[in-house]
């Protein structure tokens, strides 16, 4: 069972958004067993990033963390959808 | 909870603003007004926009969604900003970026788990063409709130 993470500066608005659209995209995929899925705030979980296999985003993250951290925004604007589907695929299979 | 439970005419407003300060001055100062947020939220707003920004780039104008904690705000409730002139954000999410808005919705929100119909269709607004042509058009309140509940009606039976 991979452990995914989606935050944003609240913690209440963006993230909870990507979360509906994340959990249904991995119910259309069959991928609900594979996966956990956590909300939270970025200050919550900045020190703590290494306890989830997959990290997504709608707000800017510190530079040491940012390779670890996918930009969850597509799922907001309806731009780049697939690539970051894509990414999170790749991370659950692995 | 849905979008037509949070919105109102009195919640409308069509600015001529010339920054960011100055938008939320307006419409959070309305809100707490009307005893929906605490007299915390302004200061709260301006400092969460600072350090995470909610401008989003469309593909006519950008759109931004101020917002901050929970323990600011009293009654749940989407304040509607139509700006005459654009106001320059930054874009929200990885990449520094400036974006002009037009359009803003000023979320006082409480809990996730109550909101998340109300934040998806704000979300399939924004990507609505023909929501976000007709909208900036609007000359009166009311115009406003109509074509939000017009527009959100076609969203919902269009994703059944």
């Amino acid at each position: 069972m991979k452990k995914l993470l989606i935050m944003c500066g609240t913690g209440i608005a963006t993230s909870t958004v990507v979360t509906g659209k994340v959990r249904d995209w991995l119910k259309d995929n069959n991928l609900e067993d594979k996966v956990q899925l956590f909300q939270s705030k970025i200050t919550d979980e900045l020190n703590r990033l290494d306890d989830y296999d997959i990290v997504v985003s709608t707000t800017l993250v510190p530079d040491n963390v940012r390779d670890k951290v996918i930009d969850g925004v597509p799922l907001l604007t309806g731009f780049g959808t697939e690539e970051m589907y894509g990414k999170i695929l790749e991370l659950i299979n692995s | 909870m849905e979008l037509k439970n949070v919105i109102s005419e009195k919640l409308v407003f069509f600015l001529d603003v010339r920054d960011t300060d100055e938008l939320f001055e307006t419409m959070a100062t309305s809100l707490q007004e009307k005893g929906l947020v605490k007299s915390s939220y302004l200061q709260a707003i301006k400092q969460r926009e600072k350090e995470f920004p909610t401008g989003l780039a469309t593909e006519q104008f950008g759109v931004a969604l101020p917002h901050t904690d929970a323990e600011h705000v009293n009654e749940e409730a989407i304040s509607i900003g139509i700006l005459r002139q654009p106001v320059t954000f930054q874009h929200m999410g990885m990449g520094v970026q400036d974006v002009e808005v037009k359009l803003v919705f000023m979320l006082a929100l409480q809990k996730p788990e109550n909101q998340l119909e109300v934040l998806q269709t704000v979300m399939s607004l924004i990507q609505n063409k023909a929501f976000m042509e007709a909208v900036t058009k609007c000359t009166s309140e009311k115009e406003v709130i109509d074509t939000v509940l017009n527009f959100t009606e076609v969203s919902v039976s269009n994703n059944k």
